[in-house]
């Protein structure tokens, strides 16, 4: 995809010098009076999205649509102006895609994004590929955040105890609040996420002047306080660790998720999956994985050690006396030995990550580390980014301390994070004055009386700093759909300023970034060129220190290992698809299946399965869970590879406030976090029991058989076997077919997907959602097995159920040459196209399911029901290039046709030869490791005919001679 | 009469009781002309009410789609497709016994071959419910036949043994209809010359086309039929051989077999001579047709379901052994998830109806006891039911990859559907006796002839 076909900056500068209300769209808008433009729509802003009844109300919100465009782009214009089509910008050709660069914030990693809008609605997001940072990778969580910003649920105005109010009487009723609070120099508080925004850290210390006694406070649901502190003591205050995993041999991680969900897990998927090439040799890289429960990282690990929480931190401080004495200090297990081996034959490149949120153990690893020569190679610690550095002492010392008069709570909600809830709801009773600034509803706007509605990141002017010092742009790329505006601009009302955001923003970056390059000579220049690109890096936005105090302690208290069946231990982690539980009200994220367990709606206790038996726990048997003052009530899922002792729940589910869709799944996992005197800690020990409650429940999983029972569908080998050409069963079949091959003339599509590179991090299932208007069904027909996917992920395990060795394998249509599925329709609504599509004719389909049937791979979804799409908000994300199904019509991956023809256009718009990597799918272009790649086999030099030609090659079910168009390349596990 | 010499002098008469001719008319059409009893109008009721159910179920999937039943990505047929392939092979004795049974020249099939042939076309009408509402989208079954229309190339696909399941079930049901209609023509000519009633005799007159009973009428009657009969014969080869052929022609382990046809072929008599005898069972009672469907007649029955089911099981054993011989994994999985998997007990109870339990009829005294007799059909009934859930459910639950293997269970809308075509089955059943001659007036008195004669022998003896 050229960027300057797809990306189009919408800045029209000029237009921002007017100043005030009064600008114009273009010429002709300009000569239309007020008054024309007011009368063209007079509905209020809160109906026009209700539904949609008329033609009439559908060329009003097309019209709205269309103008939101350029209006968002910088300035506030009053929004009754519609501007009907035939004054069209001329950005924006119907049925053309308009992308914009921007960051998301919905995720972990804050992926860089191109957004594309069609007819002025955002309706997919794709990396962005100029992004340093997540280079065109993307996770689950911000590709579905394009629903997010189509979700009913969210506020429609801001409120006053619960009350919904314009803007103006909003401003005045909390302005003149906030003025006594000043007034009389009370205390405010302030409680943001870690935030890596430098204009909001500007506008936040703008606000701290204005309001003089002003405390800011970071909080983040999943604390990373102890790696932060770690690197605070040791780096001096401020410091933060990058990763570069790049750069890196071996890493050994303790407990960290890192290519699901830690720290920046896209960041470190690019880098991963590009050393896990076998045509790397001995340099591919090598993973070994310490954890307790089955983590998405645990289970891409060439090697993977099943231990406690405990025995990690043992093992740990175990390995720093090996490092530090040069392998001298004597009497340590073999399996640490081993890890000691592997570690000092790798120094300085090599890694070792910690997901401990501990002081003392985050400690052991910066000196394991530091030890190893790691430091400057494999980790930069540097001052500049400002990802995951709340330290968990000041929030806890907030709530347990004196309230504030006045407290702000912008972009978080720790009445639901917040371990101790009861607590939290006593020490905010006692505020007199409680601001949620927030998209939607949640736990703690509910519990505050003044509720500022916020535009989502979709809709907001930002930027962020990358962990290697990147500047990225976030701009809305629609008009803000409801009665919301952005957080920041209700701090800089509070102020009692009318600057907007985006001139404060503007102003800052003049101020602070223009200066620091060169190659712009003017302002507007710069600042368009950055916007379009969504990523600009500058000189001296990374301070690395090298400054290091050796004395952080490092006597991490171990306690005593004791048998499983004595104690239990419960391990909280997040995952890659619900986070922090933020975005629990995103249908596609809840029918999302977890990349291990392949569960969805809700969450579950994972039990490893020597525990289950003892116990006589089956899968779906509802169990009690206590700990402390908190108990639980959870399914069970015997889940193989955790760790005998431990109970894994994982965060983001149980949301007691948020829209009908993410309500009263699973329960919140929160509780059992634990304040450790230094920071949360996820993981909680002693007074830990767990027992039958007798009921049961389903488990709403895609995928219930987890042993691939002996077969050749997931081929892999071990590094050396790769090299030495043994183990590996290549095309060794002879097949015979009945039919001759079909003539092959132009394209031949075909894909292949490297199972070395693949984590099974899921992302590609939901950009695939988006792309196709894939319907979402609800937990009741998961449980039914008819979810809709297009794209799916099987896991098998293989081995000791204690611990296991893991595959994934994205498994969509495979295009068959002589597909069983075309033989048997009865009404040919199934066919072969010339360039190698199997495809699907919706209208021609009767639905007998015998297609579904006969195919070998069951990729074939059927639409048992008319799926809703009632809702015309969400109904706005849907693709206009993809026909909605209706029901009784069969489905299946199309290898993103639309896309595909809309190459094709293009390239023969341009009177050029299609070019391989012209056309990406939306599966391949989300994919954060790169393992899947689409093109032309009848182009030779083109990068599929390469895959294919890879000894590595091979199609699953080979034998049946069905001819995949889609094929694997085998997975190489990295060991002897 | 020298032609009937070749009957044994001591066999049973075909008819048992002592009657003249007027007297067979009058007992065989006494319901017809003189208005049902009160067991025939329960019977009627029941069988209508469930009909009415049947309707309002089907409805009800029709209006919301058929997520309401238990199907599922993995499992995509289930009960529709089995009862379907059930109710086909109900369809199979009709035919069998009036067409194979008239070419061999066996004559005790006259008294049951009407009922039987009737039975048929009601079978199949069943059947023919369900390819149509386990469709997607129903309102277009249309597009499953080749009608001219302007979709240029767009027209039907002729590799799909759908397909030819839409053309060999109607060429049944056409042939099977005609063929029956035929032999009734003589005796709806009965119906409107005993009649009193001027609207009766309207209406039989029309329908039994001018029938004047002459030589001539009576010889191109009978040739007729033996040509339907040559016709008929092969279908009832083929119309199971094409059903066996959705599976057979297949990728999937378990449904990927060329034993299928001739497998199915003998199930489906199997199936097919079983529901007779349940039917006639109750025929001879609710109507008092005991002297004309004799225990002769279901001894005869009896013995085909003894063969056939025999048949049935060399087909299973086949199965296994191919499982094994073949070396294929996914057969062999197949095949042993079928005895051991989660479906093991429809499995057994498919061996065990169809293959254990009719050994009973060696003996004679399980065949002349009709209690028994009853349960028997009924077990084989429930057996070849199975059977095809057997093997379409258990093929496609555990397929190749065993990442989207899944169970099934059915939800209550399927089984009242398949209950509701009982319903359907009964009432066309109960209004064929009602309002038509159930059992061949004249080809029982062909055959009464000879009764009476042996009868008479046998006193003079």
């Amino acid at each position: 995809m050229e960027d300057s076909k797809k990306t189009t900056s919408k800045i029209q500068d000029t237009r921002s010098n007017a100043g005030g209300n009064g600008y114009w769209q273009d010429v002709h808008q300009k000569a239309l009076s007020e008054d024309e433009l007011k009368n063209e729509f007079m509905e209020s802003e809160q109906d026009r999205f209700v539904a949609v009844k008329s033609r009439r109300s559908f060329l009003q919100i097309m019209g709205f649509s269309v103008s939101a465009l350029p209006l968002a782009s910088c300035m506030k214009i009053p929004t009754k102006k519609a501007i009907p089509f035939l004054y069209k910008n001329d950005t924006i050709v119907p049925g053309v895609a308009t992308w914009f660069a921007t960051t998301t914030r919905e995720c972990t990693s804050g992926c860089h994004l191109l957004v594309k809008t069609r007819e002025g609605r955002p309706i997919k997001v794709e990396g962005n590929e100029k992004s340093s940072h997540t280079r065109g990778g993307t996770c689950p969580q911000c590709q579905a955040s394009v629903l997010s910003l189509y979700d009913s649920y969210r506020l429609r105005s801001s409120m006053v105890d619960g009350a919904g109010r314009d803007w103006a009487g909003f401003d005045s009723v909390v302005a003149t609040k906030f003025a006594a609070v000043k007034e009389h120099n009370q205390k405010i508080v302030l409680v943001t996420p870690s935030t890596n925004s430098p204009t909001d850290l500007n506008l936040i210390s703008k606000f701290k002047e204005h309001f003089g006694n002003v405390d800011h406070i970071c909080y983040d649901a999943i604390s990373y306080g102890g790696l932060a502190k770690s690197y605070s003591k040791a780096f001096g205050n401020g410091a933060l660790p990058n990763f570069k995993l790049g750069n890196a041999k071996l890493v050994l991680s303790f407990g960290a998720d890192f290519l699901g969900s830690w720290y920046s897990p896209i960041k470190f998927t690019k880098d991963y999956s590009k050393l896990r090439d076998p045509g790397l040799g001995r340099n591919m890289l090598k993973h070994i994985q310490v954890e307790s429960v089955m983590s998405l990282s645990g289970s891409n690990a060439d090697k993977r050690i099943v231990a406690s929480k405990a025995r990690q931190r043992e093992m740990l401080s175990q390995l720093l006396s090996l490092v530090e004495s040069g392998g001298a200090a004597g009497g340590r297990s073999t399996e640490v030995r081993d890890l000691y081996q592997s570690l000092a034959s790798s120094r300085g490149k090599s890694l070792v990550v910690c997901g401990d949120n501990d002081f003392k153990t985050q400690n052991i690893v910066i000196k394991i580390n530091k030890a190893l020569g790691n430091f400057g190679k494999t980790i930069v610690a540097s001052k500049s980014s400002h990802h995951k550095w709340a330290i968990d002492s000041e929030f806890e010392a907030l709530v347990n301390g004196p309230g504030p008069a006045a407290i702000i709570f912008w972009g978080t909600n720790p009445a639901y994070s917040y371990p101790k809830g009861s607590k939290f709801a006593d020490f905010l009773k006692n505020i007199p004055v409680r601001l949620a600034l927030t998209t939607a509803e949640n736990e703690t706007s509910k519990m505050c009386n003044y509720v500022a509605a916020t535009n989502h990141s979709l809709e907001s002017w930002g930027d962020s700093i990358t962990l290697d010092g990147e500047l990225a742009f976030s701009q809305p790329v629609i008009q803000a759909l409801f009665g919301t505006r952005m957080a920041g601009e209700t701090l800089l009302a509070l102020m009692g300023s009318s600057t907007k955001y985006y001139d404060f923003m503007k102003e800052f970056w003049r101020k602070n970034f223009f200066s620091k390059q060169s190659s712009k000579l003017s302002f507007v220049d710069f600042w368009n060129h950055s916007l379009h690109d969504g990523v600009v890096s500058l000189a001296g936005t990374v301070q690395e220190v090298s400054k290091f105090d050796s004395s952080i302690p490092t006597n991490v208290k171990i306690s005593k290992r004791v048998p499983a069946s004595q104690s239990l231990s419960i391990e909280c982690f997040e995952t890659n698809v619900m986070g922090d539980g933020s975005c629990a009200n995103n249908p596609w994220l809840q029918e999302l299946p977890d990349p291990i367990t392949k569960m969805t709606w809700g969450n579950a206790a994972h039990i490893s399965p020597s525990t289950a038996s003892s116990l006589g726990i089956v899968s779906g048997d509802v169990v009690k869970i206590s700990g402390g003052e908190k108990a639980i009530e959870l399914p069970a899922i015997v889940q193989p590879g955790v760790e005998p002792g431990t109970v894994g729940i994982s965060f983001g589910h149980g949301r007691s406030v948020t829209g009908k869709v993410g309500l009263g799944l699973g329960a919140n996992a929160f509780g059992f976090v634990r304040y450790n005197g230094e920071c949360f800690s996820h993981f909680a020990e002693g007074g830990i029991s767990l027992e039958k409650t007798g009921r049961k429940e389903k488990l709403a999983q895609t995928q219930t058989h987890h042993s691939m029972e002996g077969r050749d569908i997931v081929r892999e080998q071990t590094l050396s076997e790769f090299q030495h050409g043994t183990g590996h069963k290549g095309h060794d079949v002879k097949l015979i077919s009945m039919w001759s091959d079909r003539e092959k003339k132009g394209h031949q599509w075909a894909m292949a997907i490297d199972l070395s590179k693949c984590t099974g991090c899921s992302g590609c299932i939901v950009s695939c959602n988006a792309e196709n208007n894939v319907p979402v069904v609800g937990k009741e027909e998961v449980i039914n097995r008819r979810e809709m996917h297009w794209m799916r992920i099987d896991r098998y395990y293989k081995g000791d159920d204690a611990n296991p060795e893991v595959v994934h394998q994205p498994l969509n249509c495979q295009h068959c040459d002589n597909a069983p599925c075309e033989t048997v329709c009865p009404v040919l609504a199934t066919v072969q196209s010339s360039d190698g599509l199997n495809q699907q004719v919706y209208n021609r389909c009767v639905g007998t399911r015998y297609c579904a049937n006969n195919c070998p791979y069951k990729v074939r979804r059927f639409n048992w029901f008319r799926y809703p799409h009632e809702d015309p908000v969400e109904n706005m994300v849907l693709n206009p290039d993809v026909a909605v199904r209706e029901r009784g019509v069969m489905e299946k991956c199309s290898m993103c046709i639309q896309r595909i023809q809309e190459g094709k256009i293009e390239a023969r718009k341009q009177g050029r030869e299609l070019q391989d990597g012209d056309i990406k799918l939306a599966c391949q272009q989300s994919c954060p490791a790169d393992a899947i790649v689409f093109g032309d086999m009848a182009n030779p030099k083109s990068k599929i005919s390469r895959y294919l030609k890879d000894k590595r090659n091979y199609t699953v079910l080979e034998e049946l001679n069905v001819k995949p168009r889609v094929s694997y390349l085998t997975k190489i596990r990295n060991k002897e | 009469m020298s032609g009937d010499n070749h009957i044994a002098k001591i066999r049973t008469p075909l008819v048992t009781k002592d009657r003249k001719y007027r007297q067979i008319s009058d007992d065989i059409l006494n319901s017809l002309e003189k208005g049902p009893g009160i067991k025939w109008t329960i019977c009627f009721s029941i069988s209508f009410l469930v009909l009415l159910m049947g309707i309002g179920v089907i409805a009800y999937q029709i209006s919301t789609g058929i997520g309401v039943w238990g199907l599922n990505k993995t499992v995509g047929w289930s009960w529709d497709i089995t009862n379907f392939v059930f109710w086909v092979g109900i369809g199979h004795a009709g035919t069998l016994i009036s067409a194979i049974l008239l070419l061999f020249r066996q004559k005790w099939r006259t008294s049951i071959n009407r009922a039987a042939e009737a039975m048929t076309i009601i079978a199949v009408c069943c059947a023919g419910i369900f390819p149509i509402i386990h469709m997607g989208r129903p309102w277009l079954a249309f597009w499953m036949f080749p009608y001219p229309n302007t979709r240029g190339d767009l027209w039907l696909n002729f590799r799909s043994p759908l397909l030819w399941d839409v053309f060999a079930i109607s060429t049944y049901l056409t042939v099977s209809a005609v063929f029956w209609y035929i032999g009734l023509i003589p005796d709806l000519a009965t119906v409107r010359d005993r009649t009193d009633s001027p609207l009766r005799k309207k209406i039989f007159a029309l329908l039994s086309f001018g029938w004047t009973g002459s030589h001539r009428t009576w010889h191109r009657y009978e040739i007729l039929c033996l040509i339907l009969a040559g016709l008929a014969a092969p279908l009832v080869v083929s119309v199971h051989t094409i059903v066996s052929m959705d599976f057979a022609t297949s990728v999937i382990p378990g449904w990927h077999t060329t034993i299928f046809p001739p497998y199915f072929v003998a199930g489906a008599v199997f199936s097919g001579f079983a529901m007779v005898l349940t039917l006639l069972l109750i025929t001879r009672k609710v109507m008092n047709f005991e002297h004309y469907i004799t225990k002769g007649h279901i001894d005869a029955m009896c013995k085909v379901l003894l063969v056939t089911g025999m048949m049935v099981g060399l087909a299973y054993s086949t199965e296994f052994f191919m499982a094994w011989y073949s070396g294929n994994e996914y057969e062999k999985f197949t095949f042993m998830n079928r005895a051991m998997g989660p479906y093991a007990w429809a499995y057994w109870t498919m061996v065990s109806c169809n293959v254990i339990f009719p050994q009973v009829l060696w003996f004679k005294a399980v065949r002349s006891n009709l209690v028994l007799v009853f349960i028997m059909s009924i077990v084989v009934n429930i057996g070849m039911w199975f059977e095809r859930f057997v093997i379409i459910t258990t093929s496609l639950h555990r397929d190749y990859l065993p990442s989207s293997w899944a169970m099934y269970s059915p939800t209550w809308v399927e089984v009242c559907t398949f209950i509701g075509t009982f319903g359907l089955f009964f009432t066309l059943f109960f209004l064929f006796v009602r309002f038509l001659p159930a059992i061949a007036v004249g080809e029982v008195k062909s055959v009464y002839k000879f009764a009476r004669k042996n009868k008479d022998q046998v006193e003079n003896v």
